[in-house]
Formats: structure tokens, C-alpha cells, sequence
């Protein structure tokens, strides 16, 4: 009978590389789900510039009104506020991404004349357009024709946190009050 | 039985006790729903642990409770919590947060702008407890331009429309929020022209002489030409009303004779400056 098969050297043979595949597998599987859930929570996180700075938005559109007895609409051209809503007519003018853009080099007289000045870069794209009671505002039903019209106003934000095709889309519609939608939270 | 009769047989009661299930828990899915709506809300609010019981589990570390408290709603729910979910998480996260920590300053901030704009229409409610967490932040940080402009805009036009057009208590809001804005905006702090609006809503609650002086306090700070404009414009319209005022006539000459003789410096630091055609006398 051999003596080595009893050593304690042989006792403990250690791990086989199917074994050490199967560790490394796992713990691939589990870094790719953490990974992913961080993206997740981190986009989640960035998304509430959105809806902070609408509110700072629609806060100063209210003051202005009590001041001026208007909303005062500001994109991206300057000396020209903007007609539609959309990307095109956002500022920044860069398309929006995962990075932040700066917001105040440059900015658009009528974001300095709104009073909107957001320190550091911004994610998200924004645009605000007016219109008096004859005009329906866009996306919104159930506003023209009805009684009791007022001027109103509509603030827009665009991001698209995680670099794909999709963008969400945050508004603000003065005649919701402070109601805010979302389209493609998630992206 | 033969065989086939039998699996004939074992389908059919499949088949019934699937039905017969399905029909249960369609007659029963009202009350289950409202079951299980009330489990999951005390669950919910389970997970957020009321400041007493947050400042038992810190073990003293209190500002680090707050901290794990502020990732939690900020990062781990972000703009789920503000946006989908009801007022009252909001409400119990701010309120355990300033309890741990009343120094963490944008916990009041936060509090506040989350109750105000949110994915269903905020009810007056909110906006009471939006302008109590802002009126807290105040007490603690009395000198915060930030909290004074939301608090304000709080009181001027978040709160409004819940009540009355012209009644006491929209006059009262208004007058209130006028206040905080002029603190604001005697801070530079805010759009340029709010000195404007501030000047507007208190010569509206009736004081008049205040309304004059945020103007020219707002002459001082501001370095935006069309502000600038819109403010001495507004200024001589209402001197021109107050013409029995020399203390004001005579701060708004001041100001425009430091303007045309120092244009090249800070407005804040025309103060500091005396008139272009004086000089020391000799001894």
C-alpha cells in the first residue's frame, strides 16, 4: 500500500479549472448584473435635473407673468424664441447625451432675460414656448375653444442619459399647474 | 374506466379547477387588490423609519444616517420617488432627514421642490408642506437667498391659486411671499428684474415707502443693462407718485450719479464711492 495517498497534501487536491470556470462565470454573471443595476440607478439619479430645473422654470415663468402680464418663451436662437417644441429647438444646441453641456456660455438672451442661469453643465436640452388663448397649445387637449382661456406657456426638457436612439421627454404645461409628464422615463 | 375515459376524465377536472379558480379570484380580485394595497403601504412605510426610530439605529452616527437616508432617495429611488410615488414618502423622508441633521441644507430644498412639481398635480397640501419645509430651512439658515426665493415664490404663486382671487388670505400670501423675494433680491440673488416683481407685490400689500427702497437696493446689485432700465424706469414712475419722499429722490440720484461716473465698476461697490465732484477738504 502507498503512503501517498494518504498525505495531507493529497487530501486537499484543491480546485479543478472547471471549478474555477464556474467561479469566474458567476461572479462574471453577478459583476454584469451590479454593473448594469448602477447604470440604472445613476440614470435615475441624473434624471431629477429634469424635473428640478422645470420647476425653477415654471417658478420663473410665474414671477415674470406678475411682472410683465406674459410667459416669456427662450430656446436656442437668441433675438428669436422659439415657435415649436423639440430637440432642434433646445438649448444647449449640442444634441444631449450621457455628458453635460454648458448652459450659460453663449445662452440665449431671453434665458437671461427668464432669469435661468444653471450653475455648471446641464444633461438635459430645454425649451419653452408661449402662446396666446386663440392658439391651441401643442399636445395639450381640451384648450382651445374653452371658456376661460389664458396665455400659457410649455417648458420642455430632452436627455438621453444612456447614448441610444431614445430620448425621454419632461413637460411642463402651465395650464396643468405644477403637473409634470414624462415620455420614455427609462429611455 | 378504460384508460382513455380516465385521461378524458383528468383533463375535464383540469380544466374545471382552472375555470373554478379563475372565477374565484375574479369574484375576489376587488378585495384582494385593496389587501394587498394595504400590505404593500404599510410595508412601504415601513421601509422609512420615522426620525425616532432613525436616530436609534445611527447609534449616534446621525449625519451619517442621513447621508445613507439622502443616497436612498436621491440615488437608489432618484426620480422614482418624486415622480411616482405618493406625497408622504417624500414628506417622511425630508422630515427624517432634517431630524437626524437640521444643517444638511438641501434636505429642506429638496423636501420642497419635490412636493411641488410632480408627475400628478400637486394638491394644496403638498404646497403647505412644500412652504413648511422651506419656512424650516429659514429658521435654521435665516440668511439663505435660495430658501428666502423659494419660500417666496412658495407664498406669491404656488399657494395662490388654492385660494380666492383678492381674498385676505390671497392678499396675505402674496404680502408674505413679497417679503421673502425682496430678501432675495436686496441678495442679488434670482433673476435680475426681481427686484421688480418684489417691489410690485409689496406695493400691492401697501407699502408703498418698501417698495421704493427693494428697487433701489435692487439698482445697487444688479449689473444687467435692461434690468437696470426696467428698474429706473419703474423707480421714477413711482418716485413721481412719492414726490413728498426726499430720502428716496435722493438715494435714486445717488445711485444714477455713481452709475454715470463709475460705470466701470461693480455696482455693489458704488457704496464705497463718494461723489464724482467731491473732494477732501484741506486742513
Amino acid at each position: 500500500m502507498s503512503t501517498a495517498r494518504h498525505s495531507p497534501l493529497r487530501a486537499s487536491p484543491g480546485m479543478t479549472l472547471v471549478e474555477l470556470m464556474i467561479v469566474v462565470v458567476i461572479m462574471g454573471v453577478l459583476a454584469a448584473v451590479a454593473y448594469t443595476g448602477y447604470g440604472v440607478y445613476i440614470r435615475r439619479s441624473r434624471s431629477q435635473e429634469a424635473r428640478a430645473m422645470l420647476l425653477t422654470i415654471a417658478s420663473r415663468e410665474d414671477a415674470y407673468r406678475a411682472e410683465f402680464a406674459s410667459y416669456c418663451a427662450a430656446g436656442r436662437t437668441s433675438g428669436t424664441p422659439p415657435t415649436t417644441l423639440g430637440v432642434g429647438s433646445s438649448w444647449p444646441a449640442a444634441a444631449p447625451g450621457p455628458t453635460t453641456a454648458d448652459f450659460l456660455t453663449s445662452v440665449p438672451v431671453e434665458w437671461q432675460q427668464l432669469g435661468f442661469r444653471p450653475s455648471g453643465g446641464v444633461r438635459y436640452r430645454y425649451v419653452v414656448i408661449t402662446g396666446v388663448p386663440t392658439t391651441a397649445p401643442p399636445g395639450e387637449s381640451g384648450w382651445a375653444g374653452s371658456p376661460n382661456q389664458d396665455i400659457w406657456y410649455i417648458a420642455e426638457a430632452y436627455g438621453n442619459l444612456d447614448g441610444d436612439a431614445t430620448l425621454s421627454t419632461y413637460r411642463v404645461f402651465s395650464g396643468n399647474g405644477n403637473r409634470l409628464t414624462i415620455t420614455h422615463e427609462t429611455e | 374506466m378504460s384508460a382513455g375515459a380516465s385521461a378524458v376524465a383528468r383533463t375535464l377536472a383540469a380544466l374545471a379547477l382552472v375555470a373554478g379558480s379563475s372565477a374565484g379570484a375574479y369574484a375576489l380580485r376587488g378585495r384582494l387588490n385593496r389587501r394587498y394595497d394595504a400590505a404593500r403601504r404599510t410595508l412601504d412605510d415601513a421601509t422609512i423609519p420615522t426620525p425616532v426610530v432613525a436616530r436609534v439605529i445611527s447609534l449616534g452616527h446621525t449625519e451619517w444616517m442621513t447621508d445613507v437616508l439622502w443616497v436612498n432617495a436621491t440615488l437608489y429611488y432618484g426620480e422614482t420617488l418624486v415622480a411616482h410615488l405618493p406625497a408622504r414618502y417624500i414628506s417622511r423622508y425630508a422630515d427624517t432627514m432634517i431630524a437626524l441633521d437640521p444643517a444638511f441644507r438641501r434636505a429642506y430644498a429638496w423636501g420642497a421642490q419635490s412636493l411641488t412639481l410632480r408627475t400628478v398635480a400637486s394638491t394644496r397640501d403638498d404646497i403647505e408642506q412644500a412652504g413648511a419645509f422651506l419656512r424650516r430651512g429659514i429658521d435654521r439658515f435665516p440668511s439663505d437667498p435660495e430658501l428666502h426665493l423659494q419660500y417666496g415664490f412658495n407664498r406669491a404663486f404656488d399657494a395662490t391659486p388654492y385660494v380666492r382671487r383678492q381674498s385676505d388670505a390671497w392678499r396675505s400670501l402674496r404680502a408674505r411671499g413679497a417679503e421673502h423675494l425682496r430678501f432675495a433680491a436686496t441678495a442679488a440673488y434670482g433673476p435680475p428684474w426681481l427686484p421688480l416683481t418684489a417691489s410690485g407685490l409689496l406695493r400691492a400689500a401697501g407699502r408703498d415707502r418698501d417698495s421704493v427702497l427693494v428697487l433701489i437696493d435692487g439698482l445697487l446689485h444688479t449689473d444687467d443693462p435692461s434690468a437696470v432700465s426696467l428698474i429706473e424706469g419703474r423707480l421714477l414712475e413711482l418716485l413721481r407718485d412719492r414726490d413728498d419722499d426726499p430720502l428716496s429722490t435722493a438715494a435714486l440720484d445717488t445711485v444714477r450719479a455713481r452709475r454715470a461716473s463709475h460705470a466701470w465698476m461693480s455696482p455693489t461697490l458704488h457704496l464705497f464711492v463718494g461723489d464724482a465732484g467731491f473732494s477732501r477738504p484741506r486742513r
